[in-house]
């Protein structure tokens, strides 16, 4: 439940699941071990199983992504995927397609895909997880542009507490091409997902996220893996000083962290992560 | 916990504002033309909006030049609700206003623009290297400038529900103290990707679309900019409408073709009455999906009949506004609080003999009756349904 304090509004969600897709890390104990040890695996090919093979074929970059860090994340937490409303986001959509419906409307448009046209919707990931998972609760897909992380987070926090019930979080970005790299010099894609619930006492050592927007403009965390460097410009790796928190590599002497991203360009969200108490 | 609407407009091919959509709606007037749009050669009739290049702003905006940017601005002059945007700014706090805009286009046709004139080493030239233009959140970085707002700040883009997810955002971020008013909007702008694409999908019509006709085969493409200014309804502002009610929900079949029973619409459609404490006997119009797509408007009567026990004004109004997909939503919830407003149910222009394989009847001519609950649909691609209720204010 949100709390009113001195006029801010707090909001406690806990962390019941992550997925992650990058390089050199192909889940949530991949990118964990990575962040602590700077050991990094070879990349392995994208190809989620809960899309079925003939829809995986065709299925871009940014579905397989979010379809398979999605899938990790809720097998992590055992939430019924059939009935937990989704948060998608993504700064730019999917670069890949985008450059390519443009390079063809550029060249001859009568070339234009149909396939790669109603998978270049934003919402094209959200819309595939849904028919991966037999799911008809709610899906959305957002974008803040460079604020899209930490808006996205606040959103499904909101959708928590509306709902007082889990809610799928997808942050993620795919790699820009030459031309659109002007726009979103995002070098390398990456996906992390969260399940959020509300904190009750079964959740054990879930660790615990205080959330609570904020007037006035901040400055990115910095992370201290080297992984902050290869993901430079994609706007999703801005949650990875939250991500060495969660995989133990940043901590403070009781054990919390506090964090203040910018989610516009004169307000930011406060974010303190506490471990679960058991 | 409904919420209450301050203000509203909309700006379509049927004119910039209420009164020009309302005169359009009252004369049976499309905004509908054949396809003149640059760079375009098919053969359809398209939704342009008069006035975009003609726009003129302050010049601190135009880094962010776009069409779909200057189609907000123009669309926030309407029916003085920018006007109405500072003064509750004012009133509350910069910080404490929030935007959630729309769009499927956002400002792609920029995009589109700059792979046109690519620099000789295949990069973006100078001119189009544009901060905040080329992603989706472009409407709603736009509107945070124009409107000098600060608070939370995000676009939704769900295709052709997106601008009714606004709402639903917009209502949770109010009822959670996150802001005091929020700004909500939905705007989408011609562009080659929607019209050649649609058109692969063989989805676009050659003629002005005709929903729930017999003889339909296809959607006319729209641009539009709409806008609603919300508020908690224990608000001391004077409402013009109040959101009792809404449902989201997703079909799980298909990327670009509904599920075959309306499943997702009739769940998203169950859900908004019951949020709204109403039954389905209780709506006086409902303001349809009806894109003129041959599955759409058949599957989404299989919906209706399902849910509703009696026949009610039930109409969509593409033919006078086209598709306007990413503003759809907005701009369709506008009609349907403006019909509360006005007492004028728009009817279904060219909808001349309804399709017999419709499972629920459709209203086709315009209708004078008192509607204090009204209903709107919209449904998107990859199964995204949403399904708002509006009620009057002041009871």
């Amino acid at each position: 439940m949100p709390a009113w304090f001195l006029g801010l509004v707090v909001t406690r969600v806990c962390i019941r699941g992550i997925g992650a897709w990058g390089p050199g890390f192909v889940d949530w104990p991949s990118l964990r071990s990575g962040l602590q040890t700077e050991s990094w695996q070879e990349q392995a090919k994208l190809a989620p199983n809960v899309i079925p093979a003939r829809e995986r074929r065709r299925a871009p970059v940014s579905v397989k992504m979010a379809v398979e860090v999605l899938n990790q994340a809720a097998i992590a937490a055992d939430i019924d995927t059939k009935s937990t409303p989704l948060v998608f986001s993504s700064a730019m959509g999917d670069m890949e397609i985008t450059d390519w419906l443009c390079r063809t409307l550029a060249d001859n448009p009568a070339l234009v895909s149909p396939t790669r046209f109603h998978n270049s919707v934003h919402n094209a990931p959200a819309g595939y997880w849904s028919i991966a998972a037999g799911s008809h609760a709610e899906a959305t897909a957002v974008s803040a542009g460079v604020y899209t992380a930490p808006m996205a987070l606040l959103e499904a926090v909101v959708q928590v507490t509306g709902r007082d019930g889990p809610v799928l979080l997808v942050m993620q970005e795919t790699a820009a091409t030459s031309v659109l790299r002007a726009a979103c010099p995002s070098p390398q894609a990456f996906a992390v997902a969260l399940v959020l619930a509300p904190c009750r006492e079964s959740y054990g050592f879930a660790p615990v996220l205080e959330i609570s927007p904020q007037a006035g403009d901040a400055s990115w965390p910095a992370g201290s893996s080297s992984l902050n460097q290869s993901l430079e410009g994609n706007p999703a790796a801005r949650m990875l000083p939250l991500l060495e928190w969660l995989a133990g590599v940043v901590d403070q002497a009781d054990g919390n962290s506090q964090f203040l991203f910018p989610s516009g360009p004169q307000s930011a969200l406060s974010v303190s992560a506490a471990r679960g108490t058991g | 916990m409904s919420t209450r609407i301050l203000a509203y407009t909309a700006t379509t091919s049927a004119g910039p504002g209420l009164t020009q959509l309302r005169e359009c709606i009252a004369r049976r007037e499309s905004g509908l033309r054949p396809n003149d749009l640059e760079h375009c050669a098919l053969k359809t009739w398209i939704g342009r909006v008069v006035g975009i290049p003609e726009v003129s702003w302050p010049e601190s905006f135009d880094p962010l030049d776009s069409r779909n940017n200057r189609l907000a601005w123009l669309g926030l002059q309407q029916d003085g609700f920018l006007e109405k945007v500072v003064s509750l700014r004012e009133r509350f706090g910069p910080d404490r206003v929030g935007i959630a805009a729309a769009t499927s286009t956002s400002s792609i046709a920029r995009t589109e623009e700059a792979y046109r004139q690519l620099q000789e080493n295949g990069e973006m030239a100078e001119a189009f290297r544009q901060q905040d233009i080329h992603d989706l959140h472009s409407p709603g970085h736009f509107l945070g400038v124009a409107c000098g707002l600060t608070g939370p700040a995000m676009t939704i883009s769900t295709a052709c529900s997106s601008s009714a997810k606004v709402f639903v955002a917009g209502a949770r971020w109010l009822e959670q103290g996150l802001v005091d008013a929020v700004l909500l909007a939905g705007v989408d702008s011609l562009c080659l990707n929607i019209l050649y694409g649609f058109n692969s999908l063989q989805l676009l019509s050659q003629q002005p679309c005709r929903p729930f006709d017999a003889a339909r085969n296809g959607i006319s493409i729209g641009e539009a900019a709409g806008f609603a200014l919300m508020v908690r309804d224990n608000s001391e502002e004077e409402g013009r409408a109040r959101l009792l009610g809404y449902g989201e929900s997703s079909d799980a079949w298909h990327m670009s073709h509904p599920h075959p029973e309306g499943r997702g619409a009739v769940l998203a459609m169950q859900q908004a009455v019951e949020r709204a404490g109403v039954g389905f006997a209780d709506i006086d119009y409902i303001n349809l999906h009806g894109t003129a797509t041959p599955a759409n408007d058949r599957i989404e009567t299989l919906a209706l009949a399902e849910c509703f026990p009696e026949a009610l004004p039930a109409s969509s109004t593409k033919g006078w506004t086209g598709h306007t997909l990413g503003a759809a939503g907005m701009v369709e919830a506008v009609i349907a609080m403006d019909a509360i407003a006005t007492g004028v149910i728009p009817g279904t222009l060219n909808c001349d003999a309804p399709d017999p394989e419709l499972a629920f009847p459709i209203q086709q001519e315009n209708l004078e009756r008192e509607v204090s609950v009204a209903m709107s649909n919209s449904f998107g691609f990859g199964g995204n349904n949403a399904c708002l209720v509006f009620g009057a204010c002041g009871d």
